[in-house]
């Protein structure tokens, strides 16, 4: 995915540039265009939707957002995760028409909403990683396979907070299936796995 | 009076008396009524046309000085008037249908912005102290001037679209008059996405400052 340009002037990093809604919505409206020419899905963007998505992402990610320079990095997974728990309840975009002929076992036309969400979120995610972090995103092979698109489609109809557990899962990171909705410091979420044990994707359905 | 206050009024006239008179035109033979209602369009086209002056982007940004308080003198207030104005009339003509129909003089509102006080502390300070003066001059209104009474519904309505433009002045500059158009469209979504805290915001100067400040950080 291409991402729209920081500005130039004072070399903006990425994660900077993604709090403002101009770049916001470029970027988004990019990710619709690269999906439908990848998919043949066709969407309908409602855009002041958009704006309500980024308006209530942006209080959420306020909200939460560390003082220790040690978590800034982690914040960026748990960020992401928060956009796609806030696209899907939100719904700005609809599918118009669905490719000829689909193959409904592929996650792009099981869920194509879905599927742009996820993809959006985990490339701007992938991309303030490696540019202000040099960090390398692996996405992991889950992010093909059918059985997890329906435990995450099921399971974030019930509870939308779970997305953010199954971004870091896509992400190839370690997911919080536990309250994921909290970001936890690098310290708490050390206290916090004495005490809670690590449940396997099967503990999310 | 300035020429483009008297075209946006007679536009907004024939906008009115064309649905006032529209169930009586019914009784009409359909070739008179078909030639009145081309009349009504011609006023109105001519009308919003001549408002709609063609700005520029050095316009654009000294409007935005102005508003932040860095330029004061009564050729940037004018200036600004006019940008102020071609950016109400964009928004009430947005093709989302959500339009709305108050008026605009932009010779009160540069009357009023050449008397803003000097030397406030921040920019975002600066366009909250605009945005007051503006509403309570009662430059934007069903008649501006006449300070004829709103309703609470049409007093929020302006004031949510005077912050958009505030907004939008108070940000970063766009490249283009089409990236600038699409960023007066952004700066009212925001606006309307969070409008509970944007009329939270209007209830003191402080808090004013500080939605404009966060909204135009973020757009």
């Amino acid at each position: 995915m291409s991402l729209p340009l920081t500005r130039s002037a004072d070399q903006e990093l990425v994660h900077k540039s993604a709090q403002r809604l101009r770049w916001f919505v470029r970027a988004f409206e990019t990710q619709l265009e690269e999906t439908e020419a990848e998919t043949n899905n066709r969407f309908t963007l409602d855009r002041a939707a958009l704006a309500a998505v980024f308006a209530e992402w942006l209080r959420a990610f306020e909200a939460q957002k560390p003082v220790s320079a040690d978590d800034k990095q982690a914040y960026v997974g748990f960020a992401a995760g928060l956009m796609l728990r806030t696209l899907i309840t939100r719904k700005p975009v609809t599918l118009q028409s669905c490719a000829e002929g689909a193959d409904r076992s592929n996650p792009a036309y099981f869920w194509p909403e879905g599927y742009l969400y996820v993809t959006y979120c985990l490339n701007v995610r992938g991309t303030v990683l490696k540019n202000d972090f040099h960090h390398e995103q692996h996405n992991s092979p889950t992010m093909d396979e059918i059985r997890t698109w329906w435990s995450f489609r099921e399971n974030v109809e019930q509870d939308p907070s779970l997305a953010i557990a199954f971004l870091d899962l896509f992400a190839g990171d370690e997911p919080e299936w536990t309250m994921p909705e909290l970001f936890r410091s690098g310290k708490l979420s050390e206290i916090a796995s004495r005490f809670y044990p690590t449940p396997t994707i099967d503990g999310a359905h | 009076m300035p020429l483009r206050d008297m075209f946006r009024g007679a536009a907004s006239l024939a906008d009115g008396t064309h649905q006032a008179l529209e169930p009586a035109a019914r009784m009409l033979p359909k070739l008179l009524r078909d030639e009145l209602s081309t009349a009504f369009q011609s006023i109105r086209s001519t009308g919003k046309r001549l408002v709609m002056t063609p700005v520029s982007l050095e316009q654009i940004a000294l409007a935005g000085r102005v508003v932040q308080g860095l330029a004061q003198d009564p050729a940037a207030a004018a200036t600004c008037a006019t940008v102020i104005g071609r950016a109400w009339h964009h928004l009430s003509h947005a093709p989302d249908g959500k339009t709305h129909h108050h008026l605009l003089s932009e010779t009160l509102l540069t009357a009023q912005l050449a008397q803003l006080p000097k030397g406030v502390a921040t920019p975002a300070d600066h366009a909250a102290q605009l945005v007051r003066r503006v509403l309570d001059g009662g430059a934007i209104g069903a008649a501006p001037g006449l300070f004829i009474p709103l309703g609470a519904e049409e007093k929020a309505e302006i004031s949510l679209s005077l912050l958009a433009i505030t907004v939008w002045l108070l940000s970063e500059r766009c490249d283009s008059l089409d990236e600038e158009d699409r960023l007066v469209d952004l700066a009212a979504a925001l606006v309307l996405a969070t409008r509970d805290d944007a009329l939270e915001a209007m209830r003191g100067e402080t808090t004013l400052s500080a939605y404009l400040a966060r909204a135009s950080d973020h757009l």
